[in-house]
């Protein structure tokens, strides 16, 4: 076995959770107001959520809640969490995880191997996982070069079930849940990553963007949502806001099985006909990124390879060489707020190759119904870029990509991923950052290499 | 070649005890000729291509024009000729972008219908603050040490006779460093006792003894101390004894700090059983003859004799210490900026001016927050403690001020 953590790690690894404090320390004390639309009905980050909205607000808040193994460094690199050291053999199927000593639960309990192990196996099932006396084991019958960057996701949150309730360690705790409406959490004051500096954090879900910005500008919130072309005016209007790197995916993804969607020229035709550029200057007021690649540049480094400009021409040959003109059905999320716009600005560059495009809204967080397109929203859930693009592939329901450990092979994942794309059933339009506007109140606010939230760290202004 | 832009460590240390400078790398330089290398297996040596050239990534364009000479001159090295597009028989477009894990170097190889792709991971390295002008009261900053992981406090311990050590005060442990042959090395590392109750904002002293060998540690809930000869020993033990505020004298003044929180309770301690209270605070410094404060609600004081608590108009950080330069008023107070963690910070000196304190010479910049300012033993100089947002390292700047010109 290859020890890849050192055992110094482990005495020193408690340090690595702290945060850098500020030029101004943080203060302690003090309630955390937060709003979003979302209104996700579980916090068990293992529960299947097609929709990516739910999905997201729900990691955001497990993140609160639950721990992980590792954690992911600003350079993608996994760092100690309730992991202190680990160890692999040489084929990537064997892994050991040293856990740190004296870890308590939210109910009081110790965090023992056998709960890590229970976490670890109803994530996912196709491993094999054991406890030992301070350790745990998993195995697996194929490789599993990119563990420890899929056990930093929020998938693998290591809790305990008693009943209905979740038990996790992380920096807060749950005192009150109502699905889909409010959230109340408070400190944990045995962290053993120290005590986070806010008392309580209270999440409001369901609150559209309009009432959002009421409430921040009238004192009532403190971290609300902006949409990506309400960018520019918020902070025009002097609001602070504050954006994640670019890490919603936005794309365009053919149904198999439908006649329209079926013919690889024509779904080569769609995408060749897209103005990408276009679509983020005016629609997204430059809030976004245009790209043909799932993984954006910040991540990948090579996804100027994915040539993103339209190419009409070709477009207009494949559409020649189609035949019959069937027209195709491209279903929006009626529930976004930029859906209907993109989706008709698609509809406009598909007519420019002679192609039929015809939008529809349908609301997506209830069951979809029939279309031959349909514009998704896919959170990046990790900054590495081979777990990304894993996790990118199972929601679009794209095979499963060739892993390789991180990023020791940027080569192998490029053609990974042009090996996902290159039959036009997904086709990427561009990435958008999660956009914020806080209080004024709020200081320290840090993100994940991937977006995401460290309220651990933040603290505000005026706590008693 | 401009290479290199990076001064190693050993370097900084050396400056700061004014030792010769032997340290050399070129880490970008050997890159780009390994990039080169990688497109000649893919071309063929004595290949007439085209070669374009951009920069994606956050690399200077100084140091990117650079990197284009030396993948340039290793091309030619290898017989490669580099023509223009029209008499090319290929062509190699080098991109170089970057991902969190470093640059990434791209170069797309075509020739005739034959297209190839070659990568190259280079890691980023961290640049050094260039040396400053000297100007009135000016604060002179030089890199004492830096390291990946967080530290709480340093000290270089500068025997009149024999080697140059550091102590680095970590959570866990103690590490002592020896320079020997212009760099530091390792010799031991002692472990501290952990407090049962970790602090998010963990702080923390290292306290010089006079005779240079032995040492006092703080940190929330624990108190230690040791000696570095004949070799580093460390005694810890819980409780929650008094951090000394200022460097020279324990008996001058010190503080109860309040575990598991990032503050001192307000509640001092001085020679012979006298005692005082002041609300909440980060940071002191001695001020005139007393002290000053920052509070945890945000305002200065100064606390002078026995009288009441002046308000100080302070607009800094939480950070202050005291540094007896022998310029201008004959001592000023360092204070960090106001910013918050994610943002770059700055050290600015005021000194007395009636019952305030008043702006003295220009501020001195760094690449992320100040952690932590303490003034050294000989008083004449402060360590600050400082996470640099451009590297991800944790660094000790020593600050001294120099005098009018």
């Amino acid at each position: 076995m290859r020890r890849i953590v050192s055992p110094l790690l482990a005495a020193s690894s408690l340090l690595l959770c702290l945060s850098a404090a500020g030029a101004t320390r943080p203060h302690y004390g003090g309630r955390l107001r937060v709003e979003m639309r979302a209104t996700p009905n579980s916090l068990d980050p293992t529960a299947p959520e097609r929709y990516a909205p739910y999905a997201v607000a729900r990691a955001r808040v497990a993140e609160l809640i639950f721990d992980r193994l590792v954690r992911l460094d600003a350079t993608a690199q996994p760092r100690p969490q309730l992991a202190t050291a680990w160890q692999h053999d040489a084929g990537y199927k064997r892994w050991e995880f040293q856990l740190r000593p004296g870890v308590k639960l939210h109910d009081g309990s110790p965090l023992t191997p056998q709960i890590v192990t229970e976490a670890l196996a109803a994530a996912n099932y196709g491993w094999r996982v054991r406890a030992t006396a301070d350790t745990v084991i998993v195995e697996s019958d194929s490789p599993l070069p990119g563990l420890l960057a899929d056990l930093a996701t929020t998938r693998y949150s290591i809790l305990k079930r008693d009943g209905d309730r979740l038990i996790g360690s992380g920096p807060f705790r749950l005192t009150e849940w109502q699905p889909g409406q409010r959230a109340l959490l408070a400190a944990n004051d045995d962290y053993w990553c120290g005590r986070p500096f806010l008392d309580a954090v209270e999440i409001q879900m369901g609150r559209s963007l309009r009432d959002q910005q009421i409430d921040l500008q009238t004192g009532r919130a403190d971290v609300i949502e902006v949409a990506p072309d309400q960018v520019r005016r918020s902070a025009q209007a002097g609001q602070r806001i504050l954006q994640s790197p670019a890490v919603d995916l936005v794309a365009l993804v053919f149904v198999p099985g439908t006649a329209a969607a079926d013919d690889a020229r024509r779904r080569e035709a769609v995408a060749r006909s897209l103005d990408r550029d276009a679509i983020t200057n005016v629609l997204l007021q430059r809030q976004g990124e245009p790209a043909a690649s799932l993984l954006p540049q910040w991540m990948s480094g090579y996804a100027f390879l994915f040539p993103a400009a339209p190419d009409l021409p070709r477009a207009r040959q494949l559409r020649a060489e189609l035949g019959a003109a069937l027209p195709l059905s491209l279903a929006y999320d009626s529930a976004d707020p930029l859906g209907q716009a993109i989706a008709e600005r698609v509809a406009l560059n598909a007519r420019d190759a002679g192609l039929t495009v015809r939008p529809f809204g349908e609301l997506m967080a209830a069951r979809p119904g029939n279309a031959d397109v349909r514009l998704v929203h896919v959170r990046l859930g990790s900054a590495d870029p081979g777990t990304a693009l894993a996790e990118v592939a199972a929601a679009l329901e794209l095979p499963p990509p060739a892993r390789g450990p991180g990023l020791a092979d940027p080569q192998q994942l490029y053609e990974s991923e042009r090996g996902l794309l290159e039959d036009f059933r997904v086709v990427p339009l561009f990435h958008l950052p999660e956009a914020y506007a806080l209080s004024p109140r709020v200081h320290d606010w840090t993100e994940g290499a991937a977006g995401g939230w460290r309220l651990e760290d933040l603290w505000v202004e005026g706590a008693p | 070649m401009r290479f290199p832009r990076v001064l190693p460590l050993c370097c900084a240390v050396l400056l700061a005890l004014g030792g010769a400078l032997p340290c050399h790398a070129d880490p970008l330089e050997d890159a780009a000729r390994a990039l080169a290398r990688d497109i000649v297996a893919r071309t063929g040596p004595g290949t007439a291509i085209a070669l374009n050239f951009r920069n994606l990534s956050s690399l200077g364009n100084g140091d990117a024009a650079e990197v284009r000479r030396a993948l340039e001159s290793e091309l030619r090295h290898r017989q490669v000729q580099l023509v223009p597009a029209e008499r090319a028989v290929g062509e190699v477009r080098v991109t170089l972008a970057e991902n969190p894990a470093g640059y990434l170097w791209v170069a797309e190889v075509r020739q005739g219908n034959s297209r190839g792709l070659v990568m190259r991971t280079v890691a980023r390295s961290s640049a050094s603050p260039a040396p400053r002008p000297a100007n009135s009261l000016v604060i002179q900053k030089t890199l004492l040490w830096q390291q990946s992981t967080p530290f709480l406090d340093l000290a270089l311990l500068e025997p009149a006779h024999g080697d140059a050590r550091l102590l680095v005060l970590e959570a866990a442990q103690v590490s002592l460093y020896r320079m020997q042959g212009g760099r530091w090395q390792w010799e031991e590392a002692a472990p501290t006792l952990q407090a049962s109750v970790a602090a998010r904002d963990l702080r923390g002293r290292l306290w010089l003894h006079s005779d240079a060998v032995s040492f006092d540690a703080y940190l929330p809930g624990v108190s230690c101390s040791g000696t570095v000869q004949p070799a580093l020993t460390l005694s810890c033990r819980a409780g929650d004894d008094p951090w000394p505020l200022g460097p020279a004298s324990k008996d001058s003044l010190a503080a109860f700090y309040g575990s598991g929180r990032d503050f001192f309770s307000g509640a001092l301690t001085a020679g012979n059983n006298r005692n005082a209270n002041v609300p909440p605070f980060y940071s002191s410094a001695p001020l005139g003859n007393g002290w000053a404060f920052t509070g945890v609600d945000g305002q200065a004081r100064w606390m002078n004799g026995s009288g009441p608590l002046l308000p100080l108009s302070l607009h800094s950080g939480s950070e202050l210490a005291g540094v007896a330069s022998g310029c201008g008023a004959g001592a000023q107070v360092l204070a960090t900026g106001r910013g918050d963690w994610e943002a770059p910070d700055s050290v600015q000196a005021y000194e007395l001016a009636g019952r305030d304190l008043a702006v003295a010479g220009p501020l001195v910049s760094f690449d992320g927050p100040v952690l932590a300012l303490w003034t050294e033993a000989d008083t004449r100089t402060v360590l600050a403690v400082s996470y640099n947002l451009k590297t991800g390292s944790y660094e000790a700047h020593r600050l001294a001020i120099a005098c009018s010109q």
